[in-house]
């Protein structure tokens, strides 16, 4: 194999990426100049000795603490329970939250070897055993390991005091209700809320 | 009107194959061994992406072939027009929807779903709980695709639960025991409204074709006890915890509902001769196809394989006459019966020689 089909072959284990799409970034930085493969072999060669996860909530970051963990001006006893790292960018984009977050890292799973234990659970409880936490919103997946995982916390932190809700679910907004699958439609159904003017 | 081409590629024994039905009856006459039933399985996976008779999708393929292809061409009530293709190519099945590769299935129940009449119908009758459960999940789901979307979601449960019970785990065991509830209480009460209507068709259908006295009806027998709420039922899991754990299996839930006949008051299938179970099989399909219209509004496709050949000649005739509206019917004969008596209108008969289907 040449060093272009290893390059290909690689390229294509890359999420979204086919054999058809590596072919031509291959290609691409075959003729791309020099400056710039550099640069884009080394990002890639730092990424994870530059990059950690926060001491507090799970997120990537550059530092020890995260920049949403460490600004003094978000709600600090809001906490945002989600899978992944991926899912705070996600909720951020919103900018209607001003809470701070916890990475769970996963949802329980026995079948695919995920048990509580294996997740960042623990470290959830003891921040919330710190007091200054007044609501978890828990905001994983509506799957039934996503369901599994909330009922789960809701249980575990069901003695702290603190008032713990979930994230709704439901149509997407400018969406048409003929396109929204049949579980969404279900769900957000069942999930209803009164409406007032 | 149903479907007005069909196309086939390498399917079965069959010679490639295509054929323009375009009326509302179609009679495919031919000795056994002719592939009739092949026929009758073509369609039935144009409508629902799989076969009545297999599960594995590479045994559509004809011997020694890689790859097979069925196309066809339905026409709805309301004007529309769709092109149906499925393929199987390098042992991948791909469902095609007016040139739109579509990812469930359940998409195609909406445009028209037929109803196949067969002789393994019966053991929806007599068989085993797991097999009657299949048909009533197939009267919900032809109606309701979302009931689909309800079993999925249990079965997931379910499989999770058994495996925190493996490995004895309490507090996981409390969440599932939730969630199994949730999902399975909303099975059942589909299960029961259906089985409340579905009787309410079938006890007149069954007396009328049999010409016989007796009152049949099924019966609905929940695992879990009927009525409970979620707390009565979060309890009654939990008394059973013990015993699920040493199986090492959910030992209750709608996966063990059972369905049981009753003929006047006594079990159907411990009273009834091999022909009154055979008759009610035809009657549970004639009742599905009634329940389907009454629901939609749209009259499904029939396919009906041989079935006629199993009762005697008044009951044919009786049976015939309470078949509810269809959108289409495909009949499969031997070419000794007599089907040219029978009164189907708009008919076309395609004679079977070979794997071969020629008009006429
Ligand atoms: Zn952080």
């Amino acid at each position: 194999m040449t060093v272009l089909e290893r390059l290909i072959q690689n390229l294509s284990r890359l999420p979204g990426l086919g054999r058809k799409s590596a072919t031509r970034i291959a290609y691409f930085l075959l003729n791309a100049d020099d400056a710039f493969n550099k640069n884009l072999a080394g990002q890639i060669e730092g990424l994870k000795s530059s990059i950690r996860r926060c001491r507090v909530c799970g997120n990537y970051t550059e530092t020890e603490i995260c920049g949403i963990c460490s600004n003094p001006s978000r709600d600090h006893s809001l906490i945002c329970a989600v899978e992944q790292p991926q899912d705070i960018l996600t909720i951020e984009a919103t900018h209607e939250y001003d809470g701070i977050f916890h990475v769970l890292g996963g949802v329980i799973s026995p079948i695919d070897g995920v048990r509580p234990e294996d997740l960042n659970i623990q470290e959830l409880v003891r921040r919330v055993g710190q007091g200054d936490i007044k609501e978890v919103i828990l905001a994983t997946n509506p799957t039934v390991e996503g369901d599994t995982t909330a009922l789960y916390l809701a249980k575990l932190l069901s003695s702290s005091g603190v008032t713990v809700t979930r994230l709704a679910t439901g149509i997407p907004a400018g969406g048409d209700l003929e396109y929204a699958d049949r579980t969404t439609l279900a769900r957000s159904l069942r999930g209803r809320t009164p409406l007032s003017y | 009107m149903g479907f007005t081409e069909v196309r086939s590629f390498n399917f079965r024994n069959l010679e490639n194959l295509r054929i323009c039905p375009d009326t509302k009856t179609v009679l495919f006459v031919g000795e056994n061994g002719q592939g009739k039933t092949n026929y009758l399985e073509l369609l039935y996976i144009l409508c629902f992406g799989s076969s009545f008779r297999t599960r594995r999708d590479p045994h559509f393929i004809r011997h020694g072939m890689k790859e097979m292809s069925l196309q066809g061409t339905l026409e709805t009530r309301d004007g529309g027009q769709w092109h149906v293709k499925v393929q199987v190519r390098q042992g991948k099945k791909d469902i095609f929807l007016n040139d739109k590769r579509i990812i469930d299935r359940a998409e195609l129940l909406s445009l028209s779903p037929c109803i196949v009449f067969s002789h393994e119908d019966i053991s929806f009758v007599n068989g085993s709980p797991d097999t009657r459960r299949t048909f009533f999940n197939q009267t919900v789901s032809i109606c309701e695709p979302i009931f689909i979307d309800a079993l999925r979601t249990y079965k997931k449960i379910l499989k999770a639960r058994n495996a925190a019970l493996l490995e004895s785990r309490e507090d996981l065991l409390d969440i599932y025991d939730v969630q199994l509830i949730q999902a399975g209480l909303s099975i059942m009460s589909r299960r029961s409204e259906t089985l409340e209507e579905f009787n309410k068709l079938l006890t007149p259908l069954y007396k009328e074709i049999s010409a016989l006295p007796e009152e049949v009806s099924v019966l609905y027998r929940p695992s879990w006890p009927v009525g409970s709420d979620e707390k009565v039922l979060k309890e009654y899991l939990k008394s059973k915890r013990e015993v699920d754990k040493e199986r090492g299996v959910t030992v209750t839930g709608p996966h063990r509902d059972r369905f049981s006949v009753t003929l006047g008051k006594v079990d159907f299938n411990a009273a009834a001769s091999t022909g009154q179970t055979r008759l009610l099989s035809l009657v549970y399909r004639v009742v599905q196809a009634a329940r389907y219209l009454e629901k939609t509004g749209k009259p499904p496709i029939l396919l009906l394989d041989d079935v006629l050949l199993e009762l005697d000649a008044s009951r044919r005739i009786r049976f015939l006459e309470r078949l509810p509206e269809y959108e289409q019917a495909f009949f499969t004969f031997l070419p000794d019966e007599q089907y040219h008596r029978y009164r189907l209108d708009d008919k076309k008969v395609y004679t079977l020689v070979n794997g071969r289907a020629e008009e006429g």
